[in-house]
């Protein structure tokens, strides 16, 4: 049996495994490292192999790391640690080219891998290069003296001869509805909303520079002040943070309008079950509901890309008939005593909440308040020192305090946690909406229009809503991509490859990832067939056609490959008898037959004179002769079995020493 | 090598006849049992004549020698019909190919007239001449030699020709020890030749043939066969791959030679044993045209795996 390349198959591991690198465990990235730094080195240094309690050892350390490292909590994560340990320890054993093939579907694996973490086009791109190279090496290991030009270019034209098979299955092959995946397969932190909102919580967001979704509109595009994305409504206070309504119900009343947007958002997963919405919205996805608070609850979190269709009234009438209980009035007791007085004042001189509104927006846009990112630090009375002593925030402060305000003054008030503007992307035609976009703001309730949008922020800072964070933050001498010090043609070209690069990556999203199951049953209904939405049709369609060829397929092989007969059964367990010669070093060279090899063995190692010729005999009976039955089979099987060289030599060897 | 018992005696009388040869002897016969025809290519007084008698008289079969010359006719081998001028009828005098053993030395010095005319009967088995068809007796074996030195006036037979033969052997010179033998016991030789036994009759060549077509040969061994029939054909080494004949004939005599080796199925170390006798001739290297040297064929030959 000759050398197996181990190179190359470290190669295609470091490949498939390359992507990863960043959601594994530190610890497993450095076992990958060291074992593999250890392979090359024993390959050039010419070390021994490995022994296999040596072996078995490292298997068990590895596995029990994966294991304490994850705990009970068992998710995807874990597995493609578990993998990634694996991966890192099958090259110490390969000996065979059944170990390199092993290794080769392990590659593969890891790179199917990937496609469960990622799912932008760059890594699907970068995807279609591992398999490249691991197709090569599969190749390199079935025929190690070939040239390696040759071998990667007859990968590269089985990768394009397999396009059109993933492109028929990628369009028919049978889609589930909803998350395919269950579990996710990673559960770390993202950043976006979560289901409370401290303060502070909105300014740190804004520092993230990722994209939250993207929307490609139907109708005519909103403007700016209009895109208010609705996420989550924030009910109680308990001075210091913001929490939603512990029970919600999806009985809300109706809205109206005239000017319908309808439009696809893209949202790059959250962990959350909140969907966001233009205000407010009248028509969701099935995916969601749409709750009394008109904001969007998914039916599970989103831990995976995910596309919905809405549409939103952007001037929106709402039906006023319930006036919302006292837990819009609820404040924390013995909290911002100042901002409570003030409310009171206001409520004893306006009779209106329209008047109260106004005399709160006078108050913030009279008093020098400043809209900033870094604001001052606030006390147990936030409110009050915000409001009366640093008069610096961020839009959470100024949301905060106004619907505190409100609520002094007998408004009920609540707050609306989501996302303001976006970045029009003229190339691709859709709107990038990034965590720095994050916004907050507050409605108030009023007799007759029910509640009504207040954004305090704007009071403040109008070109927050009109041209964006950035124009609204400039001066605040901010590092990054906030702030401007780069050189402007620099900018300005990073910028345009920014949003070429964003238009294709929507573009891919749209069609590719966000090809889903009943976009599948639109594709087939074009094409003249009509499906069900349930798995009904994949178990006509699909299935019996796939079980055919499989038989089919499964036949052929029957009739191709060895190891049916008995004749073709005997070449395998002769195989194994060659195994262990080789083992010894003796492997039959290729145009050798039985009876030379035979001959050749005993010439070298008489002592295994009478189990070699026994052997040989009863394969060349099996395999040659007149046909022998399965009985003759099972004998050679078990003489084989028994046949141990290394021990027959050492026996023969102790007695001659004797 | 194991040996059938039967073929045990016959390989050890001739040898002690022909000395340190039974590789050759024993691919003598196996050409004999397949049925096939003999080409001995090897310089004179190397013992062709020896080996072709000694194996007649082993195996009880008539034995006839034609020195081929160039101006050999036809006639002179088939035979002749000649007017008898008692009955006023011609009468037909066989030639010497009317025989069991048939010794053709120096083929290569006929012309190709007379060289085909032999090959047709080989091929036949039968005669014809002046319209009447004659059967040859059976067994019918020809062993032919020609020199391969010696090129002035011959007539080297054309590949096609070549292809009659089942099998082409060189002798070689003897190694020291035989010939220690031979130079030294010339007299017990020569007294050897004719004290030997019959081992067989007739019948029992016949008999044998019959039974070395029934070895058998198994899938796995076919698929080697046919490995190697392929590797000429599609490899960069030759100028012609091997004819289905010459399948045929490598069945033959790898059957032959299983049956000699005492089994009744053959293996492909069968084949590999009577490769280069059997293709050697039938082979021309692509870059010159020329045979391939029986060593470097060997080689070549390995290239293809048992499966």
């Amino acid at each position: 049996m000759q050398r197996q390349p181990v190179r190359p198959l470290i190669l295609a591991l470091v490949v498939a495994m390359a992507p990863l690198v960043f959601h594994l465990p530190w610890w497993a990235v450095g076992w990958c490292t060291v074992s593999w730094g250890y392979l090359l080195l024993r390959e050039r240094q010419g070390w021994p192999a490995a022994s296999r309690g040596f072996r078995l050892a490292v298997f068990f350390v590895g596995v029990a790391a994966v294991l304490l490292s994850a705990g009970l909590r068992f998710d995807g994560g874990d597995f493609i640690a578990l993998l990634a340990v694996m991966a890192g320890i099958k090259p110490l054993e390969i000996r065979s080219r059944r170990d390199s093939m092993v290794t080769v579907f392990l590659a593969y694996f890891l790179t199917i891998t990937s496609l469960f973490v990622f799912e932008n086009l760059s890594m699907t791109l970068y995807l279609f290069v591992s398999v490249w190279m691991t197709t090569g090496v599969l190749i390199h290991v079935n025929d190690p003296r070939g040239s390696v030009s040759r071998q990667l270019r007859l990968s590269a034209r089985l990768i394009l001869m397999a396009v059109p098979l993933m492109m028929l299955l990628f369009l028919l092959f049978p889609r589930l509805s909803g998350s395919f995946w269950g579990s996710p397969w990673s559960r770390q932190s993202r950043s976006g909303f979560s289901s409370s909102m401290r303060i502070g919580d909105v300014s740190r967001l804004v520092l993230v520079d990722e994209p939250a979704f993207s929307v490609t509109f139907e109708s005519p595009v909103p403007d700016a002040d209009q895109l208010y994305w609705r996420g989550i409504v924030f009910q109680r206070f308990d001075g210091a943070g913001w929490y939603p309504a512990r029970r919600q119900t999806n009985r809300r009343g109706s809205v109206g309008g005239t000017d319908l947007s309808r439009y696809t958002v893209m949202l790059e997963p959250h962990g959350q079950r909140h969907l966001f919405v233009l205000d407010l919205p009248v028509t969701a996805d099935p995916v969601a509901t749409i709750m009394d608070d008109h904001t969007l609850l998914a039916r599970r979190s989103i831990w995976q890309r995910f596309q919905y269709h809405s549409a939103s009234f952007l001037d929106y009438l709402q039906d006023d008939a319930e006036v919302p209980s006292d837990v819009y009035l609820q404040l924390p007791s013995n909290r911002n005593p100042r901002a409570a007085v003030l409310g009171n004042q206001w409520a004893r001189n306006h009779a209106a909440p329209e008047a109260v509104v106004s005399a709160a927006l006078a108050f913030f846009r009279d008093n020098g308040f400043r809209y900033t990112l870094r604001p001052d630090r606030l006390g147990l009375n936030a409110v009050d020192d915000f409001l009366f002593t640093s008069r610096k925030g961020f839009c959470e402060h100024f949301a905060t305090a106004f619907t505190v305000l409100m609520r002094a003054a007998g408004v009920p008030a609540r707050i609306v946690g989501g996302y303001q503007g976006g970045k029009w992307n003229a190339l691709g035609e859709f709107l990038t909406v990034r965590q720095s976009d994050a916004h907050v703001w507050c409605e108030v309730w009023m007799a007759g229009r029910g509640w009504v949008r207040v954004d305090p922020t704007f009071t403040v800072a109008p070109d927050r809503i009109d041209a964006g964070i950035e124009s609204a933050l400039a001066g605040d001498g901010l590092p990054g991509f906030l702030g401007r010090n780069r050189g402007e043609m620099l900018a300005r070209w990073t910028e345009t490859l920014r949003q070429t690069w964003e238009a294709v990556n929507i573009r891919w999203n749209l069609w590719f990832m966000g090809f889903s199951a009943e976009d599948q049953i639109a594709l087939l209904k074009r094409l003249g067939v009509s499906v069900g939405r349930q798995g009904g049709w994949l178990l006509f369609m699909i299935l019996p056609p796939l079980f055919i060829a499989g038989v089919i397929l499964a036949g052929r092989m029957r009739r191709a490959a060895p190891g049916r007969r008995p004749e073709d059964k005997a070449l395998n367990v002769y195989g194994r008898f060659l195994d262990k010669m080789t083992r010894i070093g003796m492997p039959k060279a290729p145009h050798q037959g039985p009876l030379d090899f035979a001959r050749r063995v005993v010439e070298q190692h008489p002592m295994l004179e009478r189990d070699v010729d026994d052997i040989t005999r009863r394969y060349i009976g099996l395999r040659y002769g007149h046909g022998a039955g399965m009985d003759a089979l099972k004998v050679f099987r078990l003489r084989v079995q028994r046949f141990n060289p290394r021990r027959t030599i050492a026996a023969a060897s102790r007695k001659s020493g004797v | 090598m194991e040996l059938h018992p039967q073929f045990e005696t016959i390989v050890g009388q001739v040898g002690q006849v022909v000395l340190g040869k039974e590789e050759q002897i024993r691919m003598a016969l196996t050409c004999l049992f397949a049925g096939g025809h003999l080409l001995i290519e090897d310089i004179p007084g190397i013992g062709k004549t020896t080996l072709a008698k000694v194996l007649s008289r082993c195996m009880g079969l008539k034995f006839r020698r034609v020195q081929f010359t160039s101006d050999m006719l036809p006639g002179d081998i088939l035979g002749s019909s000649i007017f008898d001028q008692n009955t006023g009828a011609f009468v037909f005098h066989p030639g010497p190919v009317f025989t069991q053993v048939l010794l053709a030395d120096e083929i290569n010095r006929a012309t190709p007239k007379t060289q085909s005319a032999l090959l047709e009967a080989m091929e036949e088995g039968q005669v014809t001449s002046d319209g009447k068809t004659r059967g040859l007796s059976a067994p019918f074996f020809v062993i032919a030699t020609q020199n391969p030195m010696e090129l002035s006036g011959t007539f080297p037979l054309p590949e096609s020709q070549l292809d009659r033969f089942l099998m082409r052997i060189e002798l070689g010179y003897p190694d020291r020890e035989a010939e220690r033998l031979l130079l030294g016991g010339d007299r017990a030789q020569r007294l050897a030749l004719n004290d030997l036994q019959r081992c067989l009759s007739p019948e029992d060549v016949l008999a044998l043939q019959k039974q070395v077509d029934q070895v058998h040969v198994a899938d796995a061994f076919l698929n080697y066969l046919q490995d190697l029939l392929e590797f000429t054909r599609t490899g960069k080494h030759f100028h012609m791959g091997l004819s289905p004949r010459a399948g045929l004939a490598l069945v033959h005599a790898a059957r032959s030679w299983a049956f000699i080796s005492g089994r009744d199925y053959a293996l492909p170390e069968d084949i590999q044993a009577v490769l280069i006798s059997v293709v050697g001739h039938r082979l021309r290297s692509r870059d010159d045209l020329a045979e391939i040297p029986a060593r470097r064929l060997k080689l070549l030959f390995q290239e293809v795996p048992v499966p």
